[in-house]
């Protein structure tokens, strides 16, 4: 029994003095680690709106209302002018799983579609990150269908000849982004000015 | 003097902890893709072992030694979560390209095996002399194997073009590709070691 009191307290003193140290590390560094995430968040949205002096996180306001379709971040842009557009990160399944960052002008239309990572089979689904793809998005209006189907079949977007899924799976993220995002911007903006 | 050259050259060559060993491969076949990563790697973890053993050989005595494992892993991974909160706020790309392997040195053998087998048993100096040759011999490895990986796989060294694009091998950036440079490095080693060997054998 002594041993055992003396064994348990000899172990918490080391976490003690560790906990402490890592207390003091922690305290210096998090800042700085902190900062370093915020501005890679940053440098990508300016990518898209390089117009744009801030961006104000307005993630916890929108919501994707799909199960499988989360919104990792949303952004709305603030040039000097006002309200440059809204940038939605969102990962959601493909054929393997996406994520995708939208953005979306006051206009409702979008503005550009950027793939951050993508999961899909190489050579196939991958090209969804390519054109011409990836550009039968920019300047559409979020309120379209975004119906899939083949080159020249009428469909809003031509789809990857032999990755049909991943092409469904992507338009429906950026469907959903757009949607959501400029219904956002158009309550908020509505009340604000 | 002479001893703690002995203990440190030890490390670096004959009882390479990579190369005679054997221990610790997992994270050296991991992140050796490219040179900054194989340098950023042994660095830190030269740290993590020297940290590690200087503290615990200054307290061996009063160690129990019934609960001193559990002593072991709780200074080792003080050691490495201060490494990578600090790769985190200092240098973000080296530490974003290494993922998860910076955490993962808490439980490499290399340190958890020194520190058991040396560290606990021997003086402060020979803890380091002993620290320095491992966590040394560990890096050199790791850029030897990365410089070869990355300029046949990627044609880079730093991330500056060496050979052109089109002349590169894929293999060698995957991890068959390692575990056959990590093979050319045992061999050459074994080979020196023999001929050192043979040589004090004639000279006798």
């Amino acid at each position: 029994m002594k041993t055992m009191f003396k064994l348990s307290f000899s172990l918490a003193a080391y976490a003690v003095v560790a906990c402490v140290a890592l207390a003091f590390v922690y305290n210096t560094t998090d800042p700085l680690i902190q900062a370093g995430a915020r501005k890679e968040v940053t440098d990508a949205l300016s990518a898209l709106y390089p117009e744009a002096v801030s961006f104000e996180d307005v993630t916890a306001k929108v919501q994707s209302g799909d199960p499988k379709i989360t919104f990792d971040g949303v952004y709305v842009a603030q040039s000097e002018a006002g309200v440059a557009g809204i940038v939605v990160k969102a990962t959601g399944p493909t054929y393997g799983i996406a994520t995708l960052m939208v953005g979306i002008d006051p206009d409702r239309s979008i503005r550009t579609v950027k793939v951050l990572s993508i999961t899909d089979t190489p050579g196939l689904g991958t090209k969804a990150a390519e054109e011409p793809f990836r550009g039968q998005f920019d300047s559409k209006s979020a309120d379209s269908a975004f119906t899939v189907g083949k080159a020249g079949s009428g469909a809003e977007i031509a789809a990857i000849s032999g990755a049909t899924i991943t092409s469904k799976g992507f338009a429906r993220i950026v469907a959903l982004s757009g949607s959501r995002a400029s219904e956002y911007l158009s309550q908020t903006n509505g009340s604000a000015q | 003097m002479k001893k703690y050259i002995a203990l440190f050259t030890n490390g670096l060559l004959k009882e390479n902890p990579l190369l005679t060993l054997m221990i610790g491969l997992c994270s050296s076949l991991a992140v050796t893709t490219a040179v900054s990563n194989g340098i950023g790697m042994g660095l830190a973890m030269t740290f993590v072992l020297l940290m590690s053993e200087i503290l615990i050989s200054l307290f061996r005595k009063i160690i129990p030694d019934s609960i001193r494992i559990p002593v072991f892993i709780i200074i080792i991974a003080t050691f490495t979560t201060i490494v990578d909160l600090m790769m985190k706020a200092y240098t973000p790309e080296l530490s974003r390209s290494m993922g998860v392997f910076i955490p993962l040195i808490v439980v490499n053998c290399i340190i958890m095996g020194r520190v058991e087998a040396f560290a606990s048993k021997n003086r402060v100096g020979e803890a380091v002399a002993d620290a320095l040759g491992m966590g040394l011999g560990y890096t050199w490895v790791l850029v030897g194997i990365s410089i070869v990986r990355e300029l046949l796989g990627a044609g880079t060294l730093l991330n500056i073009r060496i050979i052109p694009e089109a002349y590169t091998i894929g293999f060698f950036a995957k991890a068959p590709g390692g575990f056959f440079v990590f093979a050319l490095f045992i061999s050459i080693n074994l080979a020196v070691n023999r001929m050192t060997a043979a040589g004090k054998g004639g000279a006798k």
